[in-house]
């Protein structure tokens, strides 16, 4: 009986019907979801014309309703999200009209290396093979558990069916095409995925001033930035993981994928107590707030030499959080002795105009004017400490950390309500990284167009080695993405001589079925 | 101290065979008693003593009676019968394990330091001492992490920070690429969850091959009524079986037959007409009931509709009704469906489950009610005879609860 511990399925199950929609998706009764896809997939067929692989294509076409309540969490936040952008941006559905998806798909999306980051070798393994993949088509019908034998299987099925985005989920025990064939529901189970973050900027709404809701800065960008550092570092130092690859979510966020095997093999406990080892429970909009024990667990020491520089910077002058009264009111409410804040209210009453960075200074100023009537020195240093953990301390989405069977987006996939790729990043430029100039499916398309124009002169023969997305600012990312994953291959072949035994051993009994 | 790993392999008589499981099986019921009543850890270990004495007694390696390999060897045919016993279902392996490992601290924490210190030395538990040099090169460190006070025992070991998922969760370790560096005050606690996890996989493992057990039809019925006698049964569900061929209960009905429900169902029917409403977990537990006592799925959706007076139509679509379907296998996943939803909570379950927090009713009030309330709720569904009332009261803290 799941449901005597886990969270009530009220809140499970509706989420889930809904996600299995695009926002773009006029909308439609939950009754409709499977019948938006198979209308798609019908209209797609004339334009195919690769009758070949009708088959796989409706392999899963007879998937029941009961498809979306499956327990398997999917991603939720996106598409509620994303509406009101949506709204302002007519021209959006142009980044997910089946025929750019499709040249996407054929010309620019690094299959083969995505297909080798997610097997860890060169030749198809349960660790592909077996594993799912969750496609949004563009009429919003939400498919999970495909699986594919190859590479080339998976590339061809995303041209024909021109998904959206795409979600990479878990490996299971058997391939999640065959589920249904099994005599027990519960030897269909995920036995391994990466370790995945999930860092959005709409969990920093009550401290950024900037911006607010889908829309992101340069200056809002510096707060993934800060949660990049300091999980990175934890990441490697703590847990020593070293195969880490961030990736830009395509609009305000970023994801993190670890492909350690000692990642990928972490059961659900593991990977809870991991991320609520990352999380820290701030005060809430209630303001009932839990302090911080002292000593600093050194985790939270180091992040906070990472994060001073940046609460100067980034929090103090670029957001200036406390300049207008209401907000000061915020600072106050977070300084636990009365006499002080009377005080500080005192002073901001008669010089209204001053900064966030003038306001912090003074905390100190009238603190030493002997205004302190609760607090000692020390417990003021501490309080001034949780403050600027409040201020800078990553906000991860940690439910996304938590369960082996999450699905998340894929890198290198096109965000819908943008257009961007959501392309890797390379941690040691993290600074000089813009969301910004990410470039959009259209952008590549147009660069493809004008470098053939560019090249005109060049032989055929010249001109087929260089391949679609070699001509494109998708290059520098493709490339360190190759490199990424190169990396992770030679790890794994290192340690692989007593994981080729159980792999035999895992293939035979797969066999049995 | 035993973390039973060799199962014996001596022979016994069939009789001592029974004999010592029983006696077993008594100190596990009172352990789990003295849970369902709410004591704490310090009262718990008072009560058990003597019970433990009588019933299991185990001295220490120091004592010199002549009893103390007999005692030993009890100890051990008794683990491993019990083991037989309770491996055949998730369920009872589950409260096996847990009672168990109850059992195990309690006796860790009775055993003197040197003995525990020579046991936990014996285990092949992959701890590593953190040397000096490192001790001296993380100091500060490590006392900030694991909360070591300047008076406390400077003394760390190493593990794989996968062995101490609950430590690394609370931060009360420090993490090194990987290593976790652990307070030696944690390692009990550590040793009990071992035991836990050790026990589990047996239990799993034994649980397999019981239906292939080799022996002569002497053994099974024993091994069968050890496990009955310690459980209530699973409420089964099944349309046929339900005393829906008598008088099927109609959502107009409910009101009328809840004066003969039991007193948390009562309890749950009258919260829900006081506040037109019920919490998750009480809806669950009412919805289970009804669906036990053979109302149907319309009926139940009816009932539900009708007394959640308050609620608009599209609130009570969007919020309430899939559970519903949900818990009669109506929706769901495949397994939920093929399984027709839920079976009705046993009290077993209402009694081991998280009590209610406040604005919530589930549960067993004779669990979660202060003696005050109870008696109140008692008075209130008609209860009104005064000594029987008094005894409640009185020996509310040791009342047995029973599980019927």
């Amino acid at each position: 009986m799941p449901h005597a511990t886990s969270p009530s399925p009220e809140q499970d199950a509706p989420a889930n019907v809904e996600d299995s929609y695009m926002t773009d998706a006029p909308p439609a009764p939950a009754e409709d979801a499977e019948s938006t896809g198979d209308t798609t997939n019908s209209q797609q067929l004339p334009t195919n014309g690769a009758p070949s692989t009708l088959e796989s294509m409706f392999d899963d076409d007879d998937d029941d309703g009961d498809e979306f309540s499956s327990s398997g969490p999917t991603k939720a936040d996106e598409s509620s999200q994303d509406k009101p952008q949506q709204q302002q941006q007519p021209s959006k559905p142009k980044y997910s009209s089946p025929d750019i998806l499709r040249q996407f798909y054929q010309r620019l999306f690094p299959f083969r290396w995505l297909f080798q980051w997610l097997n860890h070798s060169a030749t198809p393994q349960p660790d592909f093979q077996n594993r799912e993949f969750a496609f949004v088509l563009p009429g919003g019908a939400y498919i999970r558990y495909q699986s594919f034998m190859t590479a080339d299987l998976f590339r061809k099925q995303c041209v024909q069916m021109t998904p959206e985005r795409f979600e990479v989920g878990p490996q299971y025990s058997v391939n999640p095409r065959d589920r249904k064939q099994l005599r027990k529901a519960s030897a269909f189970k995920p036995i391994m995925k990466e370790l995945v973050f999930d860092i959005d900027m709409t969990d920093y709404d009550p401290i950024r001033t900037c911006c607010s809701g889908a829309a992101i800065c340069n200056k809002c960008w510096q707060f993934i930035v800060m949660a990049v550092k300091v999980v990175d570092a934890a990441l490697r130092e703590d847990f020593g993981f070293q195969h880490i690859l961030w990736v830009y979510s395509g609009r305000r966020g970023a994801h993190a994928w670890i492909s350690d095997k000692r990642a990928r093999e972490m059961d659900d406990t593991k990977r809870r107590a991991l991320a609520n080892y990352l999380v820290l429970t701030m005060g809430n909009e209630q303001g009932k707030r839990t302090g911080i024990k002292r000593p600093l667990h050194p985790h939270l020491d180091r992040s906070l030499k990472i994060l001073n520089p940046y609460f100067q910077d980034t929090v103090l002058a670029d957001q200036d959080p406390w300049h207008s009264p209401e907000r000061a009111e915020k600072l106050l409410q977070l300084l636990p002795d009365k006499g002080l804040t009377t005080a500080l209210q005192k002073k901001w009453d008669s010089t209204p105009d001053r900064s966030s960075n003038q306001k912090w200074a003074d905390i100190d100023t009238v603190a030493e004017a002997g205004s302190l009537t609760t607090l000692s020195a020390k417990q003021l240093v501490d309080a001034k400490q949780d403050i600027r953990l409040e201020y800078t301390y990553p906000r991860l989405d940690a439910e996304v950390s938590k369960k082996l069977n999450h699905l998340l987006k894929s890198p290198f996939v096109i965000h819908p309500g943008t257009g961007r790729v959501c392309v890797p990043i390379d941690t040691r430029t993290l600074e000089d990284f813009d969301p910004l100039t990410v470039p959009t499916v259209t952008d590549l398309l147009r660069e493809i167009d004008e470098w053939d124009a560019n090249h005109g002169t060049m032989s055929d023969e010249e001109r087929a080695k260089v391949q679609d997305w070699q001509k494109t600012s998708l290059k520098g990312y493709v490339e360190y993405f190759r490199g990424y994953v190169a990396g992770l291959l030679k790890e794994e072949a290192k340690g692989s001589k007593r994981g080729r035994e159980e792999d035999v051993q895992a293939g035979a009994e797969s066999m049995e079925f | 101290m035993n973390f039973y790993l060799t199962p014996p392999t001596g022979d016994i008589a069939l009789e001592q065979f029974e004999e010592w499981a029983i006696a077993r099986l008594k100190v596990l019921a009172e352990l789990e008693a003295c849970q369902f009543r709410n004591r704490s850890p310090a009262e718990t270990e008072e009560y058990m003593k003597p019970v433990l004495e009588k019933y299991m007694r185990l001295s220490s390696n120091a004592s010199r009676s002549s009893e103390v390999e007999a005692e030993r060897k009890r100890d051990h045919y008794s683990h491993w019968t019990l083991r037989l016993a309770f491996s055949s279902t998730a369920d009872l392996r589950q409260r096996f394990a847990r009672l168990e490992a109850q059992l195990f601290r309690l006796r860790m924490q009775w055993d003197d330091a040197r003995e525990r210190r020579a046991f936990i030395d014996s285990l092949a538990m992959s701890w590593e001492t953190v040397s000096e040099e490192e001790r001296a090169q993380w100091r500060t460190e490590l006392k900030a992490a694991t909360r070591v006070w300047s008076d406390e025992e400077e003394s760390w070991f190493k593990v794989a920070w996968e062995n101490v998922p609950e430590l690394v969760e609370r931060r009360q370790c420090l993490l090194k690429r990987g290593v976790a560096y652990v307070h030696v005050r944690e390692q009990s606690t550590m040793v009990v969850n071992e035991f836990s996890r050790q026990l589990e996989s047996g239990l799993e493992l034994a649980g397999r091959f019981l239906p292939r057990m080799d022996e002569d039809n002497r053994l099974s019925p024993i091994l069968h009524h050890l496990s009955q006698s310690f459980v209530a049964p699973d409420a089964g569900y099944s349309e046929s079986s339900s005393i829906g061929d008598i008088t099927i209960p109609t959502a107009a009905s409910v009101d009328g037959l809840s004066q003969h429900f039991p007193l948390c169902m009562q309890n749950l029917h009258r919260e829900l007409r006081k506040n037109s409403h019920l919490k998750h977990f009480g809806r669950l537990q009412f919805t289970l009931f009804l669906k036990g006592i053979g109302l149907s799925l319309e009926e139940s959706i009816l009932f539900w509709r009708k007394s959640f007076k308050l609620v608009a139509d599209d609130k009570f679509k969007s919020e309430y009704l899939y559970n519903i379907r949900h818990s009669y296998g109506d929706v769901g996943g495949d397994a939920n469906r093929r399984g027709r939803g839920y079976t009705p909570y046993s009290c077993q379950k209402l009694l081991t489950e998280a009590p209610p927090s406040s604005g919530q009713a589930h549960g067993c009030p004779y669990r979660t009610y202060a003696p005050d309330n109870l008696i109140a709720l008692l008075q209130n569904v008609g209860v009104t005879d005064r000594p029987l009332l008094q005894g409640r009261a009185i020996g509310f803290s040791s009342m047995r609860i029973g599980a019927s």
